[in-house]
């Protein structure tokens, strides 16, 4: 039972440096033409985030080990904030498309490809729309 | 129990009809294959759409298209939405 009370090493702090610089490394390659690895970070900004929150909301200075997950819908209700994000249609798709890139193997392996300013060009808008980023609800 | 699982089949049901309806009216296939299986960790459901015109379609454009076309369809409950996880789309 003890992995149950287990803490990664990653503090709170870590966690939220670790948005910030995520999120220079996001606007870094985009910056410089380097969309399809733009891509698969910009997860990570919202993954680091949310860890934050949860550190925060329970009063802790490490991440509990049993919040070792890649999925940002399981991070949504432990940062306590599910039900404020079940009133937020649009922030709910672009968290949902957010999170349906992060999942997808395809971008840890894919190569680098022009084609994907697109894909990072909205990855951007889901992320730091004014309204309706996940990012810019989130905070950071 | 069972007034849980037949809960369930009904949602599924029901998600399934809604992506149907996106498969036939906008991206022009009624004959796209549609998936839906539980979410890992989370009590919520992964959407699978696998069709051939998503080929010239980019990533980034079936995400937007798929979402926007179910909140905006009024058959479609916004409780049946807020339980899919994500949408994975293949061009097969």
């Amino acid at each position: 039972m003890a992995e149950l009370t287990a803490f990664t090493p990653t503090t709170k702090d870590e966690f939220a440096q670790l948005a910030q610089d995520r999120k220079r490394d996001f606007d870094l390659l985009r910056s410089q033409g380097q969309w399809t690895t733009s891509v698969y970070i910009g997860g990570y900004i919202v993954e680091a985030r949310l860890k934050y929150k949860i550190c925060e909301r329970l009063d802790v200075d490490r991440l509990p080990a049993i919040f070792k997950t890649h999925s940002l819908l399981t991070l949504i209700i432990y940062a306590g904030v599910s039900k404020t994000l079940a009133a937020l249609p649009e922030i709910y798709k672009n968290l949902s498309r957010i999170n349906a890139v992060h999942h997808e193997a395809i971008w840890r392996y894919k190569t680098a490809d022009p084609k994907d300013k697109i894909v990072s060009d909205r990855m951007n808008e889901w992320l730091f729309h004014h309204q309706n980023g996940v990012i810019t609800w989130l905070g950071l | 129990m069972a007034g849980t699982l037949i809960a369930t089949r009904d949602r599924v049901r029901r998600i399934r009809a809604a992506v149907a309806r996106y498969c036939k009216k906008r991206l022009g296939d009624p004959e796209a294959i549609i998936e839906i299986r539980p979410e890992e960790e989370i009590d919520k459901f992964v959407v699978v759409v696998a069709s051939s015109k998503f080929k010239n379609m980019p990533y980034s454009q079936r995400q937007d298209e798929i979402w926007d076309f179910l909140f905006a369809d009024s058959k479609t409950s916004k409780d049946d939405l807020f339980e899919i996880s994500r949408i994975m789309t293949e061009s097969e």
